[in-house]
C-alpha cells in the first residue's frame, strides 16, 4: 500500500465572490457546476444533483424518470463557513463512506475554498485485511468516467 | 496509464461482480464460478483481464490458485477522483463568480 492512498485529497481554490455567495452556490446550486455528464450515477439520464432536506440534509442525484441516488449525508454545516458530508455515491448509507469537508474563508475581496476528501485510511486498512468491498461505489462511477472519456 | 486499463476492466458488469465476490477474501476460480451466473472459463477470462489491469493478483496456495483484490487499485481510483474534484471546483468557481456578478 502506498502512502498516497491514505492521504486525503485536498484542493484549494480562490473564488472572486463573497463567502456567502460561494457557500450558497456550493450548497444550493449544485447542478449549476457539478459535471453531471461525467460524474453521476445516471449519466445522460441524470437531471439534477442537489442538497435536499429529507430527514436531514442529503446530497441527492435525480434522474429524468424520477429515480434517485443518495450520494451522501450532511454531517454538519455553518452557513458561509463550512459544510461536511459523507460520500458514498452508488452505495447504501453507512457502507464505508469517505468524507468531504469544504471550508469557505474570506480573503481579500473573495473566498478561499478548501475541499478535503478523506477517509481513505479506513478503506485501505480494511482492504489490507482482505475483507472489504473493493467497490464502495467507485466502479459504477468509474464506468461513467470511462464512458464519458471515450465519448 | 494503469488506470486506463482499470477503467476498461471495470466497464464490464460481470467483472465488477467478480471483484464484489473477492471482497470477502481470496477465492479460487471454481468458487467464483459457483457463486456467479457464468461458466468457469468465463470467470478465468475475466480474472485474466482484471489481473492485467492490476486490480487482481493471484497466488498459489498448496494445490489451489487463489485470486484476491490488489489494494493498489484503490490508488488509481483516488487519483482519478482527484482529477474530478479539480474539474468540479473549477466549474464551481466560475458559477460562484457569475452569481456574484449578478449581485453587483
Amino acid at each position: 500500500m502506498t502512502v498516497t492512498v491514505t492521504e486525503m485529497i485536498r484542493k484549494e481554490i480562490f473564488v472572486d465572490a463573497a463567502p456567502e455567495t460561494a457557500f450558497r452556490v456550493f450548497t444550493e446550486q449544485v447542478s449549476d457546476w457539478w459535471p453531471l455528464d461525467k460524474y453521476s450515477i445516471y449519466l445522460e439520464e441524470a437531471e439534477t444533483v442537489a442538497f435536499e432536506d429529507r430527514d436531514g440534509w442529503r446530497l441527492i442525484e435525480r434522474a429524468k424518470d424520477g429515480r434517485e441516488n443518495v450520494w451522501g449525508e450532511v454531517l454538519e454545516y455553518e452557513v458561509a463557513s463550512r459544510v461536511r458530508f459523507t460520500w458514498h455515491p452508488g452505495r447504501d448509507i453507512g457502507d464505508e463512506p469517505t468524507e468531504v469537508e469544504v471550508t469557505f474563508t474570506a480573503d481579500k475581496d473573495g473566498t478561499i475554498v478548501v475541499l478535503e476528501h478523506s477517509g481513505w485510511e479506513s478503506l485501505s486498512a480494511k482492504r489490507r485485511e482482505g475483507r472489504v468491498g473493493y467497490d464502495n461505489g467507485w466502479p459504477a462511477v468509474l464506468e461513467r468516467f470511462k464512458q464519458s472519456a471515450e465519448g | 496509464m494503469a488506470y486506463a486499463h482499470a477503467l476498461q476492466a471495470l466497464g464490464d458488469p460481470t467483472r465488477r461482480a467478480v471483484l464484489e465476490e473477492l471482497r470477502d477474501g481470496p477465492r479460487a476460480v471454481g468458487e467464483l464460478a459457483a457463486r456467479l451466473p457464468v461458466s468457469r472459463p468465463a470467470v478465468s477470462q475475466h480474472l485474466r483481464v482484471l489481473k492485467e489491469a492490476g486490480l487482481v493478483t493471484e497466488r498459489q496456495n498448496g494445490t489451489r490458485r487463489l485470486y484476491r483484490v490488489e489494494p493498489d487499485g484503490l490508488a488509481e481510483l483516488r487519483e482519478y477522483l482527484e482529477g474530478f474534484w479539480e474539474e468540479a471546483l473549477a466549474n464551481f468557481k466560475a458559477a460562484a463568480e457569475r452569481e456574484e456578478g449578478r449581485k453587483k
